[in-house]
């Protein structure tokens, strides 16, 4: 019977400095992931392969927009950094039009992150309109 | 003769959340202080290389009276290992080689601590529950004096 206490209370011990100790500095350290870290922009990081004509390094404005230093970032911390930055501009009244002005990646994840992000800062998209013109003459139908 | 209205709710049980609450965390509080103290008194003993009598009181007065600059010396170490313990995982959030400080001040409490009950908490209880005391001890009174939000 003294085993067996001894035995649980060594399981409650052992489970306390894990998640006290053990697990945060893994963490910090890389060994395991945490769930801020779990990528929450896949869908953001495309992987079609980019065309011919965009993988040139040649022209300045396609290299990387990044400092010599900042080449070892991780793609996991960029992609984090851009899920924040949208959810900045959303949070600051920019349409998915606009982000996807100024945002680099594909439209339709791009629009998926805008969608998380209002959802997540609860706010409602706002009313689709279409501009329609007819034999009625031209017209603005709101869904 | 007149009538008595009674609640329609029954209520059971005298004591406030609040107060049970208030008074489990002075219990923390209570442990929180004992803990402190028998890591002073490991450091104490764990420096003198001998095994801390946990179960005679009188014993370990009596030591602690009759070196009053080793115990004065014991509780300087432990405070700035409590110090270096406390505040670098608090930088650790900024910068991860912290926690290496971290355990270099946890691992030498712990040392001393390891000299001082191994061989009482082992002649109690299993040498494994032995070890993650001593280690548990440790880590504890941090874990209960810094405020987490």
């Amino acid at each position: 019977m003294a085993t067996l206490f001894a035995i649980c209370v060594t399981i409650v011990i052992l489970g306390w400095l894990w998640f006290y100790i053990a697990r945060p500095i893994l963490e910090d350290f890389g060994v395991i992931a945490t769930p801020e870290s779990v990528n929450r922009s896949d869908a953001v990081t495309s992987s079609d392969p980019a065309p011919a004509s965009a993988q040139t390094t040649d022209r300045p404005a396609d290299r990387p927009s990044v400092s010599a230093d900042n080449l070892e970032v991780g793609r996991l911390q960029l992609d984090r950094t851009k899920t924040a930055v949208i959810e900045v501009m959303v949070y600051n009244g920019w349409s998915v039009g606009e982000i996807r002005a100024v945002i680099k990646g594909d439209n339709g994840a791009i629009g998926v992150e805008v969608e998380a992000a209002r959802q997540r800062l609860g706010i409602d998209p706002p009313d689709r309109t279409l501009h329609v013109r007819d034999e009625k003459g031209g017209r603005v139908i709101t869904f | 003769m007149t009538t008595q209205t009674r609640s329609s709710t029954v209520r059971i049980g005298f004591l406030r959340p609040e107060q049970v609450e208030r008074a489990f965390i002075w219990l923390l509080y209570l442990v929180l202080l004992v803990l402190v103290v028998l890591s002073v008194l490991g450091t104490f003993y764990g420096r003198r290389g001998e095994s801390a009598p946990i179960t005679a009181p009188r014993q370990i007065v009596a030591d602690v009276l009759s070196d009053m600059l080793a115990f004065g010396i014991a509780t300087g170490i432990q405070i700035v290992l409590t110090l270096v313990q406390y505040g670098t995982r608090q930088k650790a959030r900024l910068d991860r080689r912290w926690w290496i400080l971290y355990l270099v001040a946890l691992g030498w409490s712990v040392y001393y601590n390891y000299l001082a009950y191994w061989t009482p908490l082992t002649a109690l209880v299993a040498w494994y529950l032995a070890a993650l005391l001593i280690i548990a001890g440790d880590v504890l009174p941090e874990f209960l004096a810094v405020r987490r939000e």
